[in-house]
């Protein structure tokens, strides 16, 4: 080993003019050598142009056809609701027709009406492709409004991203494959530069900076091998593809986290699930598909968490697996608040809430003005016995939520209300504190709505004098009973048929309620928050210090039937839950 | 000659016509060691001098080869920066004119869909009408033709077919063209224009590697005699020829 070190520092030390040649050449060969990498660099560089320019021209491309879409799809429900209105036209006019019509109507008019209103209703449905199949059925005349907005909006614009987002991620592997060339091009040129030195200096200091040079240029050689043998690899379509199914295949679940998970919407899950599985096996590295994997699982597992009353055991395996997709992403991007908010989450329904706490305060952490977030920190603290803390952190997010419009905070009150009733029934020893937490949020959302203030205003009333009744139109366009009739009442945890009812009326006797109060009604069906039920009025009592609510949908009001389901009513006098009360409408 | 003297050394000074002769000698231990110099006069004579008359030739060849290589490697990376130029320049104009495509896209489809809603609301009044009438009330009739005269003012007629139907997809496709009457809507052609240029730059680069093969070549030539040296030079020039073959394939 030693030898020919020594033979080789001979050769240094010794023949000036033989070195001068050995070096020279080595340099020439060296300079050849530093032009393959200034080729492989630009190369490198030109690549990334290349992917920049496709992810920009994606994504202008993309803009262009998301708002020509959601033209296409606001036009296209704009065909609906003619056909619609046709068809029902149609159906009145039918029916008055058969009754012989109403008295102020001429039943040839009235049949001449159902002829052309059939007639416009299939000429308008030839017209729209959300009526035609698959995105409607002719034998039960529904329409696939979520799969159609899935195919046409949810996933080009999902493909559009994704592209956007690959092409990218290309770029950055290119820019870096470059500046890995450029870096070994420095080299080179320090090697040459210590080669041109050592031809200057003593024969005894000369070896000492040849060998410097040829180390440099071996290290040189051996990351341009590395470099060049592992090329960037462009995301595979079929991962762009699997996951872009992944997006349409959830977009078409229309349960929002209820009591009941139905077969259309598991199936939509299963094959949502099947496709991230899919894209993750493609990419397993790739934040997208890890993305698509954790959201399917989380969403999946959640849905099954409430609709088996957390008892389904694919249910938390589900969410264990959405936390390690999350915890994978995490690796890549730490400061992700989304990220951080998901796997608390998910980590709360799986029981691990200390994980669950530091994970949302986390997120927190990174998105302060995300109240939902707050909300979640309650629930991880209610779950861990810390029930002041819990009710701390859901006042706090109700004065976030009170800073921030009512619009951008909506949703999350919504998602916050079911889920606390909910987790209410499934988590019985956390039931008063959670019971706390829905009524602070109910409260804090009227008060918001009605009285612009996080809190309730002034001292909390009672009202006992309450009493529903189901209302029906008649013949003159009245909803009846207009005034309390006993006939017509029924007592909260009551049950009644839909048929001939078209909505409830709410007589409140104003015992402690004064001029300028705010009274608010608030009605869930089936666990979901009805807003288009909402009342916020301010306290104007008829005759006998009463006023009366009526709770008629429009459709209610288009003389249909109430539409089954468990209802929950609840007024609110400024902010102040004053009372509720409950029934269920059975199908006719 | 004496023993251990193998050569007579390159080194040759001309100085006002005289030339001094350096003799060193190779022997095992002593490389490099001069053993004596001789002044000639201007009249030089003998082997040595005529080989080291050809040794000058053949130096001054090599000069020039390197030379050449320079220059042709300085020729290469303006290409090189002047194809760059071109290139960014048509891709910055290519994602200009997406962007006028994508407007337009959207554009087309916003007018489509307005277009369409005033025709169906028109057309239906108008089909109203004429029921209503064939059914005896014409009155009935009027308000439903009047009701859809409301909308008229939207519907673009020259986009109705031969019996009264909206065509959208010919409306949409008379909105871009006219659009790309006021405005390029095509970037493939600059994008092409883009990926030319950017094949030019690797093919440059690839010349320039071809070139630089000699580079190694030459100087091996330089620092070598007799056979050695002539071996090289030949191969330096055929990748000289080759480079500057690619080169000028590449340039065009």
């Amino acid at each position: 080993m030693m030898r020919p070190v020594r033979q080789l520092l001979r050769i240094l030390q010794g023949d000036e003019r033989r070195v001068r040649s050995l070096v020279a050449v080595a340099m020439a060969f060296i300079t050849l050598f530093a032009t393959s990498v200034a080729f492989w660099q630009q190369d490198a560089s030109i690549n990334a142009e290349v992917a920049e320019r496709t992810a920009s021209q994606a994504g202008t491309m993309g803009v262009g056809r998301d708002l020509a879409a959601m033209n296409t799809t606001t036009s296209n429900f704009g065909d609906f609701r003619r056909w619609y209105e046709h068809l029902e036209a149609a159906n009145w006019a039918s029916d008055l027709a058969l009754d012989g019509g109403s008295g102020n109507l001429d039943p040839e008019l009235l049949n001449a009406m159902t002829t052309l209103e059939t007639e416009l209703s299939a000429w308008v449905q030839a017209r729209s492709d959300l009526l035609q199949p698959p995105y409607f059925d002719e034998q039960t005349y529904l329409t696939d409004f979520a799969g159609y907005i899935a195919e046409h909006e949810v996933a080009p614009r999902t493909r559009t991203a994704l592209i956007e987002q690959s092409q990218l991620a290309l770029a950055n592997e290119y820019d870096g494959r470059g500046t890995v060339f450029i870096t070994i091009l420095t080299l080179l040129a320090v090697s040459l530069f210590f080669l041109g030195l050592a031809t200057t200096l003593s024969a005894r200091s000369r070896p000492l900076f040849v060998l410097t040079g040829v180390a440099f240029v071996i290290a040189a050689l051996g990351w341009t091998g590395m470099t060049v043998a592992s090329p960037p690899q462009p995301i595979s379509e079929g991962a762009i593809e699997s996951i872009v199914n992944a997006r349409t295949e959830l977009a078409q679940v229309e349960s929002q986290g209820g009591s009941v998970l139905s077969e259309p919407d598991r199936a939509h899950l299963e094959k949502a699930l099947a496709s991230a599985e899919a894209a993750v096996a493609l990419q397993p590295a790739w934040a997208p598909a890890l993305t698509a994997s954790a959201e399917t699982r989380t969403f999946y597992g959640d849905l099954l968490f409430f609709a088996s009353a957390g008892t389904d055991e694919r249910g938390q395996e589900m969410l264990a697996q959405g936390v390690a997709d999350y915890q994978l992403l995490l690796e890549q991007e730490a400061d992700n608040y989304s990220t951080w908010w998901n796997m608390g989450w998910a980590q709360l329904l799986i029981g691990d809430n200390e994980a669950s706490l530091a994970s949302t305060q986390r997120a927190i952490a990174l998105a302060p003005e995300q109240f939902a977030l707050l909300f979640n920190r309650a629930l991880a603290q209610a779950r861990a016995g810390d029930d002041q803390g819990a009710l701390e952190s859901a006042q706090q997010a109700l004065e976030i939520a009170a800073a921030q419009t009512l619009d951008s905070s909506s949703y999350f009150f919504t998602q916050a209300d079911r889920n606390l009733a909910l987790m209410a029934s499934i988590w019985p020893e956390q039931q008063e504190i959670l019971d706390q937490l829905l009524r602070l949020l109910r409260e804090g959302e009227v008060s918001l709505t009605a009285l612009q203030s996080s809190i309730p205003q002034g001292e909390a009333v009672e009202l006992e004098n309450t009493a529903l009744v189901k209302v029906s139109l008649d013949a003159q366009g009245n909803f009846i009973p207009e005034h309390f009739d006993s006939e017509y009442e029924f007592s909260s945890g009551d049950r009644f048929a839909a048929t001939d009812v078209n909505g409830v009326r709410l007589f409140v006797l104003g015992d402690g309620v004064v001029d300028g109060d705010v009274i608010s009604v608030r009605v869930w069906i089936n666990g979901a928050a009805d807003y288009g039920s909402a009342i916020d009025t301010v306290w104007e009592p008829l005759e006998g210090n009463y006023m009366a609510f009526d709770i008629i949908s429009p459709y209610g009001q288009a003389d249909f039937d109430v539409d089954p389901g468990d209802y929950q009513l609840e007024l609110y006098v400024n902010g102040h839950t004053a009372t509720a009360m409950s029934w269920t409408v059975t199908a006719p | 000659m004496r023993a251990g003297l193998e050569k007579i050394c390159i080194d040759n000074v001309v100085r006002s016509g005289h030339t001094l002769l350096s003799f060193y000698t190779s022997a095992p231990g002593r490389e490099g060691l001069l053993l004596t110099k001789i002044e000639t006069g201007t009249e030089t004579t003998g082997e040595a001098v005529l080989k080291q008359s050809r040794g000058d030739r053949m130096n001054l060849v090599l000069a020039i080869m390197l030379a050449t290589l320079g220059l042709l490697g300085a020729l290469i990376a303006w290409r090189v920066g002047d194809a760059s130029d071109i290139a960014a320049d048509a891709t910055l104009e290519g994602l200009i004119v997406t962007r006028q495509l994508a407007a337009a896209e959207a554009g087309a489809a916003g007018l489509v869909a307005r277009t369409n809603d005033a025709w169906l609301e028109y057309e239906s009044s108008r089909l109203s009408a004429i029921s209503l009438r064939e059914a005896g009330f014409a009155d009935l009739g009027l308000e439903a033709a009047m009701r859809g005269a409301a909308h008229w003012f939207l519907v673009r007629p020259e986009y109705l077919d031969e019996v009264g139907n909206y065509d959208p997809q010919l409306h949409r496709e008379a909105y871009l063209a006219e659009a790309a009457s006021r405005s390029d809507l095509d970037p493939a052609p600059h994008f092409a224009l883009a990926d030319i240029e950017q094949q030019r730059m690797r093919n440059l680069l690839l010349a320039g590697i071809v070139l630089a093969i000699a580079l190694p070549l030459l100087t091996i030539a330089e620092v070598t005699k007799r056979r050695k040296r002539l071996v090289c030079t030949l191969t330096a020039s055929v990748f000289i020829v080759a480079g500057v073959g690619v080169m000028i394939w590449a340039w065009l």
